[in-house]
């Protein structure tokens, strides 16, 4: 395990972590400490491309198509938010 | 302990009760095979949970357990979701045990029994329930009493009960107690004279008011609508979707910091799941300043317009 | 000692600004929401205490309630694990037993608010929707109780008192807590040096950056057109908005000179002791 996110790093879910659709958003819950969290709809579509383990690299390419922004935003927004993901321990790092 | 012979048997929140107490408030009935039987006894109760998971000012939680000691009142101790232990104080009132009984005592079970215990209140409209969800004090119980006014009938005042149907894994809400829970001011407004109901405690002006029927079997849900008083001038109703939600109903969980030191996180999470999941929700709220007369008109309509 | 920052005052002295002020400065949150107050609930609210008394405050005696008070926020305040601010309007009291409303183990500190009471008539008055005369009457009784014994409502019962005596109960309680005392006026005329005062006695570090841009967004002005576009959530039943004027020597234009003397002969003492006469 990692605790810091760099280009190769191979991130996954927390197995502790439960995530449901609801309406179209996701949920999600640890049920190690029974905390929710809401996230917005692209922590969404990285949660759904997560359902297996990901390089940061195709998670950026797998965005940059869903969103059709360019590489430069793309990456510095989904770094801020996979930090923020790994520091509520809903991801991790390897 | 000689008076302990004598059982009264009742069925509330989906449950059969075989009590040591006589409960007006519920509705009476045999046990039958399917279900499990809820033993309710008068007892010692302990200072100290073993398992201690979390407390509070006076409750106590561990894994399968509940206790929660109301001054002069009684203590209460919930098991395994099948058994309720009550020690009394000397010279209480069995009204006010039964006060506390029915509120928290039976939140608790309900967790136990991996229900789904939602603060609101329900009435049954063309055979389905609609359900008041919100904080004291907004008019849950107020709203249900106007229902019942109307001719509807009212399947709880104060939690709504929600269960997981076995077989089909529908959702359901189980029919409550045969009792509104009244402050003075809302009889009034309701026309129901003080000598309809009963004092429910010394010193509080909050009645018990019979309601002759609730419905007999669990009931489907069509709505849940989230209630709110706001300082505005027209009624508001929209509908809640995803997050705002899930967070809504998280929020009206009856005593939800029970769910993790009793040990239900993950299930009761993955009802919270289903209930967001299959029903519809939405945001009502009613201006301050507006009579409940046009109000019961406009919820009427809603809920007609949108089976 | 305990997490607990409270912000008390007597109605219409402030609150509610500095309330938003730091709702605005300490919490992130989603800018389009108007009157971010969610951070800083009111210690009366019914559902805030509902959760931890472990059962519904509904179900107790006025009695019961008052003597479980200080136990609730105690445990709030121990729940907390960091600085918290709750806002209060009670005047000081014991409960039943004579036990301190707010005790040492729930508290931090308590930033109590004082206005000039010859201001405050005309925006209590407003906020009632009641005359002037009705609103120097109601501050000057004693026993005044805020929200009703007999029915539910959203707020809990409590203690109010008249002006003098909510600020000297405060001013001169014996619960051995900090206080800081903070006028509407100083605040009106030097806002980045009196919020900032209020932010030291909270150990809370700000730069004077975010304390001028917090003070912007929530710039009289500014919450009075907001209101004009959604309702403001602690507006009075009768009242027809919340926000009026907030000004500071504004009773010379609405005040008659035979109800400035009632005021004066009423709450003099403590006005005097104030340096408001």
């Amino acid at each position: 395990m990692a605790d810091k996110i760099k280009p190769g790093s191979i991130i996954r879910r927390n197995s502790e972590i439960i995530g449901s659709d609801i309406d179209g958003e996701t949920v999600m819950m640890s049920v190690a400490n029974g905390r929710y969290y809401g996230i917005n709809q692209v922590g969404s579509s990285i949660w759904h491309l997560l359902h297996e383990p990901m390089q940061l690299e195709s998670i950026y390419a797998a965005l940059q198509e869903e969103y059709e922004i360019d590489p430069e935003t793309c990456e510095r927004e989904v770094l801020v938010f996979l930090e923020d993901l790994m520091k509520n321990n809903i991801i991790i790092v390897d | 302990m000689a008076e302990e012979t004598k059982r009264f048997y009742y069925y509330a929140n989906g449950v059969y009760l075989d009590s040591c107490m006589k409960f007006p408030e519920l509705t009476p009935a045999y046990p039958s095979s399917e279900k499990t039987v809820v033993k309710i006894e008068f007892g010692q109760t302990p200072e100290k949970l073993e398992n201690l998971k979390a407390k509070g000012v006076r409750f106590q939680a561990a894994p399968n357990e509940f206790l929660l000691p109301i001054d002069d009142v009684a203590t209460f101790w919930v098991k395994n979701g099948d058994h309720i232990i009550i020690q009394p104080e000397p010279r209480v009132n069995e009204s006010e045990i039964r006060v506390f009984f029915l509120a928290s005592a039976m939140g608790a079970l309900a967790h136990q029994r991996r229900q789904f215990p939602l603060h609101a209140s329900a009435i049954m409209y063309n055979g389905k329930a609609i359900l008041f969800s919100g904080d004291s004090g907004v008019g849950k119980s107020t709203l249900a009493g106007l229902f019942h006014k109307k001719g509807y009938q009212v399947i709880t005042d104060d939690i709504s009960i929600i269960d997981k149907e076995k077989n089909t894994g529908q959702l359901l809400i189980e029919p409550g107690y045969i009792q509104l829970k009244l402050w003075e001011d809302t009889m009034n407004s309701l026309h129901i004279g003080k000598k309809e109901g009963v004092l429910l405690r010394p010193g509080l002006k909050k009645y018990g008011y019979p309601i002759s029927s609730i419905p007999k079997k669990p009931l489907e849900i069509q709505a849940i609508y989230a209630l709110s008083v706001y300082p505005g001038k027209e009624i508001l109703v929209r509908p809640l979707e995803g997050w705002e939600k899930f967070r809504h109903i998280k929020k009206r969980t009856f005593r939800q910091k029970l769910v993790d030191p009793m040990g239900y996180t993950e299930p009761h999470y993955r009802l919270l799941e289903d209930i967001c999941q299959s029903l519809p929700a939405f945001q009502l709220q009613r201006p301050f300043e507006e009579g409940y007369t046009t109000f019961v008109e406009f919820v009427e309509n809603h809920f007609q317009t949108n089976q | 000692m305990g997490n607990i920052i409270w912000l008390c005052s007597y109605p219409k002295s402030g609150n509610t600004w500095l309330r938003l002020f730091l709702c605005e400065l300490l919490y992130p949150h989603n800018s389009n929401q108007p009157f971010y107050l969610d951070p800083i609930p009111t210690a009366t609210t019914r559902s805030l205490l509902d959760h931890y008394a472990d059962v519904e405050l509904s179900d107790l005696t006025d009695h019961e309630v008052r003597e479980l008070r200080p136990l609730l926020y105690e445990e709030l305040s121990s729940k907390a694990g960091e600085t918290v601010f709750l806002k209060l309007h009670d005047a000081c009291s014991r409960t039943p037993t004579g036990k301190p409303l707010i005790s040492q183990n729930a508290t931090k500190g308590m930033v109590y608010i004082v206005r000039n009471p010859l201001d405050i008539v005309a925006s209590y008055a407003f906020h009632l929707n009641k005359t002037i005369d009705e609103a120097i009457a109601k501050m000057n009784e004693q026993e005044s109780i805020a929200s009703a014994k007999d029915k539910l409502n959203p707020q809990i019962p409590y203690l109010l008192g008249s002006w003098s005596y909510h600020v000297q109960s405060w001013l001169e309680n014996d619960y051995a807590i900090p206080v800081f005392v903070l006028k509407y006026e100083d605040l009106f005329a030097e806002p980045v040096n009196w919020f900032s005062k209020v932010l030291n006695f909270a150990h809370l570090q700000c730069t004077e950056d975010e304390i001028i841009r917090a003070i912007e967004a929530t710039d009289f002005q500014k919450l009075k057109e907001e209101e004009d576009q959604n309702p403001f959530p602690e507006k009075h039943i009768n009242a027809p908005r919340f926000f009026r004027k907030g000004q500071v020597q504004n009773w010379r234009e609405e005040l008659s000179s035979q109800q400035v003397n009632r005021i004066i002969s009423d709450h003099g003492k403590m006005m005097k002791k104030l340096g408001y006469l």
